[in-house]
């Protein structure tokens, strides 16, 4: 099953306003927070569509001097694992919130902590929001595009002035 | 004495830096006696920000980050990324560079899951077996130096093909090599794999049942331990898989219960067999031809995102990839088998014993630095 067969089966049964977001490679459909963890639902119970495995849960941040989104990606791959299908959803930075599927998958549990620690996107309902790369008192997300490095962890300072030119050794090996 | 006798429960922490994690991950246990009441893992020790880095570098220049991922199987992360860009830009790939790929492909394979049973083995105290694969690895490894120049991070398989043609004689020694190793195979099976004390301490240890497998997104063979007849060169066949024979082992329980650690240990055992076999035939069947495929130095591909899965020995490793037409990658995320079988193991170990834990970890093949990249 394509992405093309999948939306037009979710469009006629579950009732779940969805679009359709192609691209030049891979396209996804779209939904809106509200409706996230019920489209999830659905998808995961229908036997038709046979898409039961969550494989994996991502986001991406992108930023230009227009506008700026976090949007997230479910990748949900058939029980015989021969075809994924991707979901997309679009935050607006106002409000960078989604309903967490730790009920529907134990797997989102651990991939939806990396998205929070990483990209600072809140998922309601989760049990256990944590950090899970990073230190908990680290401060900021490093995945968005406009992270800046600290310069300074505790007592420890960042040198951020390295000196990349090469040694003497190593210019000699330079042809 | 109608009234219970309550003892309190102590708190341990098992690592960061214990001889059983193989990496530096903590666990902090909650034990009545000898016996789990909960455990969480906690990780993050080996964090690099490889996914931050790729945002960075150009396409090429993040293929010997992917080495770095998992380093007990960098070819075939080589070739999982590879892959990925390789369906950015719809580059077709030189038949003998494929089959190259499948020979260093599956020689990492087996290096990867003789290091999986040999510290699994370790772990609960047989020492000699382990020492034993490692000798063997040797072999691999020598091997796979001849074709890359490394012998661990080898940064070999790149985007469009392999980075040089093997040298003369390889494939002759590489077919000595696998008559040679299924002596060797024996040898370690009457060693470890049908040894009656070793199937008693892992049989019926924390099984993991079909549906709990697929609802934790288990994937690679601690998946088909479970029973799952599911291996991506089967179900979404790459590369020249589909003209190879070879079969998908599977758990079926044969000394306990299905998808117990045992089964999970054995199913290594039975893909080394299998790998064995796919080297055979790709020996035999290699076409000669160019290597590598015609790749702009600067890689410009069109706007979007994939989404690749590979088998490599930990089982489904994605590749998303968010593209915006540069020369780098816009976004780029890693999921790989470790993550997910580190996950299970807070509802898994609830009642074992603290030595089945060490059990339960080896036989998930956790790596640290794929865990945390």
């Amino acid at each position: 099953m394509n992405l093309q067969e999948a939306f037009a089966l979710i469009q006629a049964k579950s009732g779940i306003n969805v679009t359709l977001v192609p691209t030049e490679l891979e396209g996804s459909i779209q939904v809106d927070a509200a409706n996230l963890h019920a489209l999830l639902a659905f998808i995961k119970s229908n036997q038709e569509l046979g898409f039961r495995v969550l494989a994996s849960q991502t986001g991406v941040h992108a930023k230009t001097a227009e506008a700026e989104s976090i949007t997230l990606y479910y990748f949900l791959v058939h029980h015989h694992y021969h075809c994924h299908i991707a979901i997309s959803c679009k935050l607006g930075m106002d409000k960078l919130e989604a309903p967490s599927v730790c009920d529907l998958w134990p797997a989102a549990n651990w991939l939806e902590r990396e998205t929070f620690d990483l990209l600072g996107v809140r998922f309601t309902g989760h049990p256990n929001l944590q950090r899970i790369m990073l230190p908990h008192d680290w401060v900021g997300h490093p995945l968005r595009k406009d992270y800046v490095k600290p310069e300074f962890y505790h007592d420890t300072e960042f040198d951020l002035n390295i000196d990349n030119r090469p040694s003497e050794i190593a210019k000699s090996f330079i042809l | 004495m109608n009234q219970e006798l309550t003892t309190q429960y102590m708190t341990i922490n098992m690592g960061p830096q214990h001889p059983s994690t193989h990496g530096v991950i903590r666990f902090i246990l909650q034990t009545d006696g000898e016996i789990i009441k909960s455990c969480v893992p906690d990780i993050g020790y080996l964090h690099r920000s490889i996914e931050k880095i790729a945002e960075g570098v150009s396409w090429q220049g993040f293929v010997p980050y992917t080495d770095r991922v998992d380093y007990l199987c960098a070819m075939n992360a080589n070739w999982a990324y590879s892959m990925a860009v390789e369906k950015l830009i719809s580059c077709e790939v030189p038949q003998r560079a494929e089959y190259i790929r499948v020979l260093v492909g599956e020689l990492n394979r087996i290096s990867s899951h003789l290091i999986a049973i040999g510290t699994c083995a370790m772990d609960l105290g047989a020492f000699t077996p382990f020492i034993q694969l490692l000798r063997e690895r040797e072999y691999i490894n020598d091997l796979l130096e001849l074709a890359s120049g490394a012998r661990l991070t080898y940064n070999y398989i790149c985007i469009g093909g392999v980075m040089h043609d093997l040298p003369p004689g390889w494939l002759e020694r590489c077919a000595e090599f696998v008559d040679h190793f299924d002596v060797a195979m024996e040898q370690m099976n009457r060693l470890i794999t049908y040894n009656r004390i070793f199937i008693n301490r892992m049989a019926n240890l924390a099984p993991i049942s079909p549906e709990m497998a697929l609802d934790y997104n288990l994937v690679g063979p601690n998946l088909r331990a479970s029973g799952h007849h599911i291996d991506l060169r089967r179900t979404t066949p790459y590369g020249v898989y589909p003209q190879l024979d070879f079969e998908v082992p599977v758990g079926k329980g044969i000394e306990g219960t299905l998808g117990d650690c045992y089964d999970r240990f054995f199913v290594r055992v039975e893909e080394i067999r299998e790998s064995l076999k796919i080297l055979r035939q790709a020996i035999k069947q290699i076409p000669s031809g160019e290597v590598q495929a015609k790749v702009k130095a600067n890689i410009k591909p069109p706007v979007g995102h994939v989404y690749v899965r590979h088998e490599t020995p930990r089982g489904d490793t994605g590749y998303f990839i968010e593209s915006d037409g540069s020369t780098s990658a816009y976004r780029l995320k890693i999921r790989t088998g470790s993550f997910t079988a580190m996950s299970i193991i807070e509802t898994l170990s609830p009642g074992a014993f603290i030595a089945d834990l060490v059990a339960i970890i080896g036989s998930l093949d956790v790596v640290a630095p794929e865990l945390d990249r």
